[in-house]
């Protein structure tokens, strides 16, 4: 007997990121201000938000964009929106 | 109240007047601005935000920038390409071989 070509059948889905199928706008300031820091509004780094390669980068643009137009403030988070859930595991 | 239409109106129409189609008006609100902004000689805390639907020929972005910057009433003026929204295809992370990337690239 012959062992058949097959695909694995135990193939996991493959993982997606949190931001996975969210279209990311620069006018939701909410959602982008989960990846800043409450102290500084710096913004997160990939290991600490653990998003994939486009979706960090669309990120980062739309936080630089509602900087400059005037939607989110720059040194620091939006008091309204500190008790937000935890997305990004920082480690203060 | 009246000024902001009259602002709107006069930017509109500066835009129909250049060759604009104008597709959709929408109001964001008036918010307190998150950082004050000193625009004309003024220090500003609230203003309201308006996001116009535009659809027109390039050579009019440089133009109109020139004249919104010269309106009193308009604090930030920026010009933004239409935002095309595709994450039906967002397949996932796809694992990297940084083994095989190191060694084809030497």
């Amino acid at each position: 007997f012959q062992p058949i070509q097959m695909e694995n059948p135990y193939k996991e889905p493959p993982k997606r990121c949190i931001l996975c199928g969210i279209n990311v706008d620069y006018k939701n300031v909410q959602l982008l201000s989960q990846f800043v820091s409450p102290h500084t509004g710096r913004i997160y780094g990939r290991h600490i938000t653990g998003l994939c390669d486009k979706k960090q980068k669309e990120v980062t643009k739309a936080i630089k964009r509602a900087h400059v137009l005037g939607f989110m403030p720059v040194m620091f988070k939006n008091p309204a929106f500190l008790t937000d859930p935890k997305i990004c595991n920082v480690k203060y | 109240k009246p000024e902001t239409a009259a602002v709107l109106k006069r930017t509109v129409e500066a835009l129909m007047e250049r060759g604009a189609i104008v597709r959709n008006l929408e109001n964001l609100g008036e918010k307190s601005l998150p950082y004050k902004i000193s625009k004309h000689k003024e220090r500003h805390r609230r203003g309201g935000y308006f996001l116009i639907d535009l659809e027109g020929p390039p050579s009019i972005v440089s133009t109109m920038m020139d004249h919104l910057g010269r309106d009193i009433d308009v604090i930030r003026r920026a010009f933004i390409k239409h935002p095309v929204s595709k994450t039906e295809e967002c397949s996932g992370i796809i694992p990297v071989n940084y083994e095989d990337k190191l060694i084809a690239k030497k």
